[in-house]
């Protein structure tokens, strides 16, 4: 009993709010780009995989062609996942940074698209590599994250900016199939930019 | 001059009332403040001269030889000698002896189966002559005469030795009469008083007295001793008595007391020394019974028989937190604790206790992967017990081992994990090492609950100095721990 106490004492103590975004969520639309012409961009779905720490935010934005970002990636989606570069929570928002480039030419090789991916191919031709932020303002239960897209963090605080695309997001359902297909995306993503999942 | 302020010897007085004032309380309170301890009771048996001259025991002319006066002051010395300690209460055997009918008047029957039994051997009457004598030297007996009222016991067995005489009895004569000498050894006769064949009896009785009779018992025997002492409440009876040794004479000192084989009553210190003079018997008597004040177990020097268990063994829930670490946030540490501890004096004990950890998450899970630790403390402490049980404060080395510790601030290294490749390797920090050894201090109680079970409740903090010293990013562990225990012998 002593133990108990003391358990959910300590698990009381280390859990609190600090980690409430962390999870999956999926945008209610699909998000069309405007810079595709520098990025070879389709509108795609997005999805978010965080991991919230504190004032610390990670994980990868994943890209899917379908709703719920239940399908599975693969490489006919092209870049489908990028890493979240860097990402904060302060004041009741997320910023998040995220990075990625596309394949510009439609004869790449497909064994070449994870290079492509990542820049380091040398047979395609790669676009500029475009630094994107969103800025999310998450609702009280967490389950909903609003706000924009934007290409700086500048353009996302300023209602007047024209380039800021608006973004809502849901948390996916926490049902096995979901736990499944995270997984499968988190594994996915690092063979993606690592080779073999260790 | 001031003509209101008093001068002269009143200034005096005054400045000695203002002083004494102050002073008296300041030494009364130091006088309360002294501990105060159960008086010892001893009783001094008046001294026996056991010098014993066959040849003087009849004495001629008109009035009989004045007794020595030295055994009454050897006895004066010994009390005096002995009141000098506070923890004893002296007695001489009168002040301390119940009255046998409690009508105040000691040896009533005794002094009147005396007078029935002198009226009986004159009317030669001798079977109911000893019959009386005999139940009168019981009653005697019983009061302790033999140490309150010498003459009437010594009568008593005068009067039995002569009816025996009479009645052809000797060898119960010569008996009756070294009883005689033994109670009151300085007694002597009028010459010519009893038929010549009683003199020649009691002088037979009187020699043999000297040289066989055992003297080393006041009472005749160390069961009778150890009766008197329990009648009367004495812890220790002091005997001196006087005898012949080698053409000169000998003053014994013996302490009796219960320093015998399960407390039975027995010679708990004794001396011997040559009668020289007066002044130098009263000297040595002097120092003979200071020796044995200088080492007798007095109230204050005893300490009391502990009866509280020597051996705690608990096991406890233990909490534990690092006041020192590398992580943004504290985090903890719950487990398992096992204790034992063997009591090596009243207030110190000797200790060692088991516990086993497992880490719990921070606020930030900087704490990437969690860890099992082990500890082992050894050491000493002091405790504090009572009849609720102990308090104590435990000092000892403290050994930590821990499994693993690994922290990093890197959000992708906790989401993907530490080995992932979102998370780079400089991102993580780990301990480089996994032994910690340092000093631990801890403050506890065990609080009895019913007989041998006891609640523990603890808490210490630990410097671990080993192996990268003081500065150590994890350090300072404060531990708490609650639990149940069973205290035995």
């Amino acid at each position: 009993m002593t133990l108990s106490i003391l358990a959910v004492v300590t698990l009381a103590m280390g859990c609190g709010d600090s980690r409430f975004l962390t999870g999956r969520y999926c945008s209610h639309s699909v998000v069309d780009i405007p810079w595709e012409d520098a990025s070879g961009l389709e509108a795609k779905y997005l999805a978010l995989e965080i991991g919230h720490y504190g004032p610390d935010l990670g994980g990868m934005v994943g890209f899917h062609g379908q709703a719920h970002c239940r399908v599975a990636m693969s490489f006919a989606d092209r870049c489908p996942c990028s890493d979240i570069v860097d990402g904060f929570y302060s004041n009741g928002k997320a910023t998040i940074w995220f990075s990625f480039e596309y394949i510009a030419q439609e004869d790449c090789e497909e064994s070449d698209q994870s290079l492509a991916c990542l820049g380091e191919g040398r047979e395609c031709e790669w676009g500029e590599p475009l630094l994107l932020v969103m800025v999310l303002t998450p609702s009280e239960s967490g389950e909903l994250l609003a706000g924009h897209l934007c290409p700086t963090e500048k353009c996302c605080n300023d209602s007047e900016c024209k380039d800021r695309i608006p973004l809502e997001f849901e948390k996916t359902s926490t049902s096995e199939k979901d736990f499944e297909i995270a997984e499968e995306h988190r594994n996915f993503c690092q063979e993606l930019y690592f080779g073999e999942v260790p | 001059m001031n003509p209101e302020r008093p001068t002269g010897p009143w200034s005096f007085v005054m400045l000695t009332a203002v002083v004494s004032g102050l002073v008296v309380p300041v030494f009364a309170q130091t006088v309360e403040q002294t501990p105060s301890f159960p008086r010892r009771q001893v009783v001094v048996l008046p001294v026996r001269d056991f010098r014993v001259d066959p040849d003087a025991l009849f004495w001629t002319g008109e009035k009989a030889p004045a007794p020595e006066g030295l055994g009454h002051e050897l006895v004066e010395s010994a009390l005096t000698v002995l009141a000098r300690e506070p923890e004893l209460a002296i007695h001489r055997p009168p002040e301390v002896l119940p009255r046998g009918n409690g009508d105040g008047d000691r040896g009533i029957v005794a002094r009147g189966f005396l007078h029935l039994g002198i009226e009986l051997y004159r009317s030669i009457r001798l079977r109911n002559a000893i019959d009386a004598l005999e139940k009168g030297i019981e009653a005697a007996r019983s009061e302790y005469l033999d140490v309150v009222d010498p003459k009437l016991l010594s009568d008593l067995y005068l009067y039995l030795g002569l009816s025996y005489l009479e009645e052809g009895s000797s060898a119960l004569a010569h008996v009756a009469f070294k009883n005689l000498f033994f109670v009151r050894p300085g007694r002597v006769f009028l010459k010519g008083y009893f038929p010549v064949q009683a003199e020649q009896a009691i002088r037979a009785a009187a020699v043999d007295f000297v040289r066989t009779f055992p003297k080393d018992w006041p009472l005749g025997s160390a069961a009778r001793t150890s009766r008197f002492a329990r009648s009367t409440g004495a812890r220790q009876v002091v005997y001196v008595f006087l005898v012949r040794w080698e053409g000169g004479s000998r003053v014994a000192v013996k302490v009796m007391g219960p320093s015998g084989r399960d407390g039975a009553i027995a010679e708990e210190f004794g001396d011997e020394f040559p009668l020289k003079t007066g002044d130098d018997a009263r000297e040595r008597l002097s120092r003979t019974l200071s020796a044995w004040l200088a080492c007798t177990d007095l109230p204050s020097r005893v300490e009391p028989e502990s009866e509280r268990p020597d051996f705690y063994m608990d096991t406890s829930g233990a909490y534990s937190l690092f006041l020192k670490y590398p992580t943004r946030n504290v985090f903890h540490n719950a487990g398992f604790g096992v204790g034992l501890s063997y009591q090596i004096l009243e207030n110190l004990d000797f200790f060692t206790r088991l516990n086993l950890f497992t880490s719990f998450p921070d606020k930030f899970n900087d704490l990437v992967s969690g860890y099992t630790a082990f500890r082992a403390i050894l050491g000493v402490g002091h405790t504090l017990r009572g009849d609720w049980g102990r308090m104590f404060v435990h000092t000892g080395l403290d050994f930590h081992y821990l499994s693993d510790f690994a922290s990093s601030t890197d959000p992708n290294c906790k989401l993907f994990g530490v080995d992932s490749g979102f998370c780079a390797a400089s991102e993580v920090k780990h301990l480089p090492y996994r032994f910690l050894g340092g000093i631990s201090v801890t403050l506890g109680a065990n609080v009895t609950i019913s007989g041998p079970i006891y609640l523990l409740i603890q808490a210490g903090v630990t410097a671990y100095f080993f192996p990268a010293g003081l500065e150590a990013p994890l350090n300072y562990p404060l531990t708490a721990e609650i639990g149940l225990g069973y205290a035995f012998d």
